[in-house]
């Protein structure tokens, strides 16, 4: 998800049919660049080397999306496919969720989030925190520094919570659920879900890429991994 | 009678790929050809013979140029419910406190890849 909108203009995207590393390349209409759907960045044109600012989003089912956010609306058109249900996340094959800015990437495998979430890690300068939705079967990035201070996140009775308060946080939307952080919210990165291939096509060899891979698949009782060394 | 069976399954063994390259073959210039046509109508020099490529962005034909997207609506979350089912996944986007989900079975496919939509008076691209 993009704000469309460059050097003050407006942006009106489509796709160019062309593709590049196995990923269509966009172009918008007003000035022809073609850009990167990925990177988001023009790679050719009058616009080449612009960059579109990313806005957070995360992939969810229906049911938790609207639970989260009882006033959300939604953009709907005729169906083209039918198989995008949340086993698919939950049955994360070769599925990863990743972050990249500034020609960095981390990325964190699927199956492991699902086993050692909270995982609490860093991406560049950022204090993040991978949580994991267990309901809906969602994985989502948070950068996890509140009023200047990273937290450091545990799961307790199932609840997700920072060990610092004790206080439950909401998976779905960032949000302190308990005392005494009740208020708070974590500030939602843009976690991108994808798989392996893709992304390594895409983020290749950066040196920063870090896949968590489980020691034992099928053991629930690993402990959350807390990678963060300080 | 050998010579035979010989000489069909060499005729086969050949004839079967060079006709599917030959197939593909005609569709790849077809493509090509009507992007051209698109290139050269939209004014695009960048189109007009060859993809676009520099060292690091070497971009191939692969289907048509798409028209934009349109068409689309958007509805409330109780209009939602009797759409979509429950587990269907969607993306989801928060600007200034407004939400909006964007259900990925309807986002599918090349003509669907980005949508020009705007949220909380900001133009946003949903894509994915």
């Amino acid at each position: 998800m993009y704000v469309r909108n460059v050097k003050g203009q407006e942006l009106t995207f489509g796709v160019s049919g062309l593709l590049w590393q196995q990923s269509l390349v966009m172009i918008d209409e007003e000035t022809e660049s073609l850009w990167s759907h990925q990177l988001g960045e023009a790679m050719q044109g009058p616009l080449q080397g612009e960059r579109l600012s990313v806005i957070p989003s995360l992939m969810s089912d229906w049911r938790a999306w609207r639970e989260s956010r009882p006033h959300t609306s939604l953009l709907v058109m005729s169906r083209t496919a039918g198989g995008y249900l949340s086993r698919v996340h939950r049955d994360p094959r070769s599925l990863l969720i990743g972050l990249a800015e500034g020609g960095e990437a981390k990325a964190w495998d699927l199956k492991a989030v699902h086993q050692l979430h909270p995982i609490n890690d860093r991406f560049r300068d950022t204090d993040v925190v991978v949580v994991y939705h267990e309901p809906s079967g969602t994985p989502v990035i948070y950068d996890r520094v509140i009023d200047g201070k990273a937290l450091t996140f545990e799961t307790v009775n199932g609840q997700l919570t920072d060990r610092e308060s004790g206080s439950i946080w909401s998976e779905l939307t960032g949000e302190a659920l308990t005392l005494p952080r009740k208020g708070s919210k974590l500030q939602l990165l843009s976690g991108i879900v994808s798989d392996h291939h893709a992304w390594h096509s895409f983020h290749p060899n950066t040196g920063f890429i870090e896949e968590v891979v489980a020691l034992n698949p099928g053991d629930d009782d690993i402990p959350p991994e807390d990678s963060d060394s300080r | 009678m050998v010579r035979v069976v010989i000489g069909i399954v060499v005729a086969v063994g050949l004839g079967v790929p060079l006709t599917i390259w030959g197939v593909l073959r005609i569709q790849y210039s077809l493509a090509l050809r009507e992007n051209a046509r698109v290139a050269s109508e939209r004014g695009n020099p960048l189109w007009a013979d060859n993809p676009p490529s520099s060292d690091s962005f070497q971009p191939t034909y692969a289907v048509p140029r798409q028209a934009i997207v349109e068409g689309f609506e958007i509805l409330s979350a109780e209009q939602g419910d009797r759409l979509l089912a429950s587990d269907e996944l969607v993306i989801g986007v928060e600007v200034d406190g407004q939400a909006r989900a964007y259900p990925i079975n309807m986002l599918t496919g090349p003509a669907r890849e980005i949508i020009n939509d705007e949220l909380a008076g900001t133009a946003i691209a949903s894509t994915w």
